[in-house]
């Protein structure tokens, strides 16, 4: 073995790191070589020194200090629960489903526009048989309107409104047999 | 022994805290005055550990060591000053550069103080994989699972550690 190589090992030796090869083999090198063994002791001498070294201790009035902060932490617990719940509301990662509830939104926000937009261009008599027909075929047995009717009722706009304000426009009998609403010729 | 302590604190037994506090407080000074060489911030620091000991019991796994789960709490602490306090934390020229005379009181407190601010001076890697291995006799496996970096990085940091403190110590202290 190298010197070269010995020396990046020695720190490894001194901490018993090395496998039981590499340190017989440095041990071997340690042997022949003067200036490896003087970098040895170099490196024992500073870790010994290193460990000598007289560190402060804490004031004699830390442990008083620390209890009767956990003391208030415990009375303080549950509001500060919900301060840190709400905080991690703004910093979870929180893109993905938001972004999902968005387009959700938007889609819902979409039909429903349109449905409206369609609905506003026909005469009172026609949207209100049209508003029946909804309610009567989506929201009749539904006390609470759930995400999900809604949806339903949207996406089935174009089809309630196809038919029947067209066939009533025209004063014409509905045939698209899809909605309620029975029309006949005036 | 700790464990126990602490699977009793997790239960909810508060005298198990206390004597965590006893067992722990002086080690963990010791490990954040390394870093923050002032002892109001170690005191803080050291209050802020045990507070979110406190806090966080409920994150302790059993198959983990308590030990490098306070250690782990304890350089993240670290790291946190390390990052507000950049700027303080760069060495200062020991005044001068001759050797320090053995024997006297002044020269063991001379010689503890030049060998902190070098360690302090150290980048935070170095000074935390130095201070696991030399101040809590941890094994580089152990060194590596406490702070998370690879066995490789841990060797390398130690070794350049290492190599800085005996550039910069020995001609003062040898």
């Amino acid at each position: 073995m190298k010197c070269r190589k010995t020396v990046k090992l020695l720190s490894m030796y001194i901490d018993h790191e090395l496998s039981g090869i590499e340190k017989s083999e440095v041990e071997n090198h340690l042997l022949k070589c003067r200036n490896c063994s003087l970098e040895l002791d170099l490196l024992k001498k500073l870790h010994n020194r290193m460990i000598s070294i007289d560190i402060p201790e804490p004031g004699p009035f830390f442990e008083q200090n620390l209890f009767s902060k956990i003391k208030n932490l415990k009375t303080h617990s549950v509001f500060e629960l919900i301060i840190n719940y709400t905080n991690s509301l703004f910093t979870r990662p929180v893109w993905i489903p938001a972004g999902t509830a968005a387009v959700l939104l938007a889609v819902i926000l979409f039909y429903s526009g349109s449905f409206v937009y369609a609905l506003s261009g026909k005469n009172t008599q026609i949207q209100n048989e049209i508003k029946k027909a909804v309610i009567q075929k989506y929201l009749k047995n539904s006390n609470i309107i759930n995400i999900i009717t809604l949806t339903e009722l949207c996406s089935d706009c174009g089809k309630t409104l196809c038919a029947c304000s067209r066939s009533i426009n025209k004063h014409e009998e509905c045939t698209c047999g899809k909605c309620s609403l029975n029309h006949k010729k005036e | 022994m700790e464990n126990n302590f602490y699977k009793k604190f997790c239960d909810g037994d508060d005298t198990a805290f206390a004597e965590i506090v006893k067992l722990y407080k002086k080690r963990l000074f010791a490990f954040i005055y390394k870093f923050t060489k002032n002892l109001n911030d170690s005191e803080d620091l050291l209050q802020e550990l045990f507070i979110k000991i406190f806090k966080y019991r409920d994150f302790y796994r059993e198959e983990c060591k308590f030990d490098h789960f306070i250690f782990k709490i304890t350089s993240n602490l670290c790291k946190d000053y390390y990052k507000k306090n950049k700027s303080g934390c760069v060495l200062k020229e020991h005044r001068s550069y001759q050797a320090i005379p053995e024997g006297s009181a002044l020269e063991k407190q001379e010689r503890d103080k030049l060998i902190l601010d070098h360690i302090s001076a150290l980048p935070y890697k170095q000074k935390i994989v130095i201070n696991l291995l030399v101040y809590e006799n941890k094994s580089y496996a152990e060194i590596s699972q406490i702070t998370g970096f690879s066995i490789p990085s841990v060797k390398s940091l130690i070794f350049r550690a290492r190599n800085f403190l005996k550039k910069k110590l020995t001609p003062q202290l040898f």
